[in-house]
């Protein structure tokens, strides 16, 4: 069953168009991936899906976004959360002058039974735990993205975007996270997981759509993608 | 060459439409129009440090009064100092000047004070250089109420001769625009217009945001000092009153209203005001709704910020103008 | 002479300027967290909300019943302010707001004259807190001890608020990060609604508390305490709670201090004196004592 259905889609800040006609799914289920180098639009993408775009002056120009067969492309960005969309965004933007748990607070702002959703991310990342009363702002940049995901998390959402969650991390806070991941994946919650860190995606994905100057390049099951001549050129 | 044909040009029209006023508007219309174009003085200032560079002052008045209190006293009569200023510094005694160059000292003085408070002040951004503007105008109005030796406290000054006519306020109009103009003309005004559109971009031009800054507003002060001692000695009386906070958004609603990113925005919006002012004013009086004026103005400043944020002239008069000609040409044509 | 009593009574006086400074302040600082808003208006609520208050008085409501109403009032009145005035320039200039609140804080005071008059109107004060403490020389009336007391518990409350509840704990992540809150399913404009709610009310109370202080109110009375609160807010460090009440604490020392010991002619420049203190501050620490450097460019 497909959850989330992009099709034809136009993103444009002002005079530039930053997505020009992607179209891919996200069945119910999987972890998705969405591969592209910088300045692809995997960000903007993310952004549409997740309403907020029009917070940074972008604007979707053309195409629609469908989340379990609604359209969403006119549903203001908080109430796609409730809807069960919930997006952890490029450079975590945690609150950095927040605790911890306030932070978690915020995150489970939605929703009924918030006991039960922060004893799941404490269990999940249990250094948060630990850490609930420290600032956010002073966390290492691996419990910051951990916080970020924690949160994201806290809404109980259907579908859990993530945008380049490795960033600038080490590789055992990276192992950490994608095992994370899984779990959470394994718990019923899909996955669409934007990144650079190609490795990761294959290893942790069901399907991977490649994206190159807004539009989609190629697609397909992991092996598949990367047994591809012109992936392999363009990925590295 | 070009410029200096236009520049003589348009003296020339402005000198005769002068005439044409002083010897046919009666005494009140004359004071109306009189008034008007010292509010153009003070909106063209205002105009080139909030319109052309990015700095918000809300201090401009406190420099109109720091020239209209310098040029009152040094055209004072000496011989009435000693009754009317019995507490009066030694050095103040003595001191006179012919109006021309109290006018000017005043300004100069109003341009010293922004020189020096613009140091710190403009380093500041944004809100912060709007309160700390606001708190130089703040000051200016409390040494004004406290200084009474010089000051008269809340007496005010009485008495200043009246030298000041139509031909003088327009003279120094007529130098405000052109001086502006020029600034906003050159490569420096491109600068400055640069900074107001993206201050970062045009720090990584290589552009010294604070040194223009810094130019803009000491150039303001002095024609808004030169526009306070016009002003003392058209009404022959000042008091610290006449410099409050009530000025200070007058002359912010005519630049914004009227346009604060040209010229001809800044002095249109005096017109306007002098304008739409005695039009409402005998509404206000024969209703005895007073506040009403202010009301309307104040509506209006809001509207003007949610619905033409840049104000009624976005672009320059004679733009605008030489556009209509042309497209009147076109559709005699077709 | 300076004597005990004297340093007492400046003392108080200087604490009952703080309260009502802070007042001011916190408000001012809870809209400019989440709205990069410098509100210049918010004085002319102080003012709105005596008017409120002595309106409900005429109406033959008593002075408990009218106090609450006259806040309520007060925060409708701010949210249809930021409704019709603020909300169609989110996203513009912050400039913008801060020209815009001008605007508004003119159209208030004129409103309020022409409905009023502009002449002062007597703050009739409640028989319970007409009273006079006197101990020798020395002399307190009940509603500066009440002023003093009621803004220690208003603060806690608010601490509270922000700390402890899902709302106040969303308006300050809103403040940190607008974005992010969206993202957590916040209607930001809820939120805003929120603060002015709150912010407004808090002015209606300071209204009071300045309208029982001085006995009398004008349409002009805000003006002032609206520009004060606005300095300890900037010289606390503007969005910062606790930076606000101490920007007040600061701003109402300076100013009572300086008009109790220095020689009497110089006690025109208080005024003068607060705007000093701001300009050397912001010299010294660009965004108050507790102020971060979170501006976006
Ligand atoms: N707020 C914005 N305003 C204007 N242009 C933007 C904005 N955000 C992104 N862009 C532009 O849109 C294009 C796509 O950007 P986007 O952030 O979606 O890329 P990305 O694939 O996420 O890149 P990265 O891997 O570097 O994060 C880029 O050319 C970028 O410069
Ligand atoms: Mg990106």
């Amino acid at each position: 069953m497909t959850l989330l259905d992009v099709k034809d889609l136009f993103v444009s800040y002002g005079p530039l168009v930053a997505v020009q006609g992607i179209s891919f799914q996200v069945r119910k289920g999987q972890v998705v991936s969405l591969l592209g180098s910088n300045g692809a639009g995997k960000t903007t993408t993310l952004r549409a899906i997740s309403g907020t775009i029009s917070l940074v002056g972008g604007k979707v120009t053309g195409g629609s976004i469908s989340f379990e067969g609604q359209e969403i492309t006119k549903v203001p960005p908080h109430r796609r959360v409730r809807k069960g969309i919930s997006l952890v965004p490029e450079g975590r933007k945690i609150f950095h002058r927040l605790t911890v748990y306030e932070n978690l607070v915020v995150g489970g702002y939605t929703v009924k039974d918030f006991g039960d959703r922060l004893e799941f991310v404490y269990q999940l990342f249990p250094i948060l735990k630990e850490r609930r009363n420290q600032i956010a702002g002073s966390l290492s940049g691996g419990e910051q993205q951990m916080l970020a995901i924690a949160r994201g998390l806290m809404s109980n959402p259907k579908l859990l975007l993530l945008d380049e969650p490795s960033l600038g991390l080490a590789p055992r806070v990276v192992d950490v996270l994608y095992d994370a991941i899984s779990k959470i994946n394994e718990e019923g919650t899909t996955v669409l997981v934007v990144e650079q860190h190609v490795k990761k995606a294959l290893t942790h994905s069901h399907y991977i759509y490649v994206i190159q100057t807004g539009r989609i390049i190629a697609s397909g099951e992991p092996e598949e993608v990367l047994s591809m001549d012109m992936v392999k050129a363009y990925l590295g | 060459m070009r410029y200096a044909k236009r520049v003589l040009l348009t003296a020339l029209i402005g000198a005769a439409l002068l005439l044409l006023i002083d010897s046919f508007a009666s005494g009140y219309h004359m004071y109306l129009i009189e008034l008007m174009g010292i509010y153009a003085i003070l909106t063209v200032s205002l105009g080139l440090t909030n319109g052309f560079t990015d700095v918000f002052s809300l201090g401009h008045v406190g420099f109109m009064a720091v020239g209209a209190y310098t040029a009152s006293l040094l055209t004072f009569p000496l011989e009435k100092r000693p009754s009317y200023f019995p507490e009066l510094p030694e050095i103040l005694k003595g001191a006179y000047l012919p109006y021309p160059a109290a006018l000017i000292v005043g300004g100069l003085l109003a341009a010293a004070i922004a020189f020096v408070i613009g140091f710190p002040v403009l380093r500041l951004r944004g809100h912060y250089l709007a309160v700390a503007t606001l708190g130089f105008m703040a000051v200016v109005y409390s040494l004004l109420l406290n200084m009474e030796p010089i000051t008269r406290g809340a007496l005010g000054i009485s008495g200043i001769p009246e030298y000041t006519n139509i031909w003088w306020i327009y003279l120094w109009l007529g130098l405000t625009i052109y001086v502006t103009w020029r600034i906003v003309d050159s490569y420096h005004g491109r600068a400055m217009i640069a900074i107001r559109e993206d201050s970062i971009a045009a720090q990584s031009l290589g552009i010294d945001t604070f040194r223009y800054r810094l130019v803009a507003f000491v150039i303001g002060a002095f024609f808004a000092g030169v526009a306070g001692g016009l002003y003392a000695h058209l009404i022959t009386l000042i008091d610290p009153r006449a410099f409050s906070f009530v000025l200070t958004f007058n002359i912010i609603i005519m630049l914004i209203v009227g346009g604060m990113y040209t010229i001809s925005g800044a002095w249109l919006g005096a017109v306007l005001f002098t304008v739409l002012m005695q039009v409402l004013k005998p509404v206000e009086e024969s209703t005895g709704l007073y506040g009403l004026v202010e009301l309307i103005f104040s509506a209006l400043l809001v509207a003007i910020m949610i619905y033409k944020p840049r104000g009624i002239l976005e672009e320059e008069l004679p733009t605008v103008v030489r556009r209509w000609l042309k497209a009147g040409e076109e559709s005699k044509r077709s | 002479m300076v004597s005990a009593t004297y340093i007492l009574d400046l003392f108080i006086g200087s604490f009952v300027l703080w309260s009502m400074y802070a007042l001011l302040a916190i408000g001012m600082s809870i809209i400019y967290g989440i709205l990069r808003l410098i509100n210049f208006a918010h004085g002319a609520m102080l003012m709105v909300g005596a008017y409120f208050y002595i309106m409900f008085l005429s109406m033959g409501l008593d002075p408990i019943t009218s106090l609450p109403l006259s806040m309520a009032l007060g925060a409708v009145l701010g949210v249809t302010i930021d409704f019709f005035a603020y909300r169609p320039l989110r996203g513009g200039p912050e400039l913008s707001m801060l020209i815009t609140s001008l605007g508004v804080y003119i159209f208030l005071e004129n409103l309020v004259r022409i409905i009023a008059t502009p002449q002062p109107r007597v703050f009739p004060l409640p028989e319970f807190l007409k009273g006079v403490y006197r101990y020798g020389d020395f002399s307190v009336r009940v509603i500066e001890i009440f002023t003093i007391v009621l803004t220690l518990v208003l603060f806690a409350a608010l601490v509270l608020f922000f700390t402890k509840t899902k709302v106040g704990i969303a308006m300050r992540a809103t403040a940190d990060d607008l974005e992010a809150s969206v993202l957590m399913g916040i209607d930001a404009n809820r939120i805003i609604m929120i603060a002015f709610a709150l912010a407004s009310m808090v002015a209606a109370l300071t209204g009071f508390l300045w309208g029982g202080m001085y006995g009398q109110v004008d349409p002009t009375t805000g003006f002032m305490p609206g520009v004060k609160a606005f300095i300890a807010a900037v010289v606390g460090g503007i969005g910062s709670l606790t930076g606000s009440v101490l920007g007040g604490y600061i701003l109402g020392y300076a100013e009572i201090y300086s008009v109790g010991l220095l020689p009497p002619e110089y006690s025109g420049l208080r005024d003068g004196i607060s705007f000093l203190i701001l300009i050397i501050i912001l010299l010294i620490r660009p965004y108050g004592l507790f102020g971060r450097e979170v501006e976006r460019v």
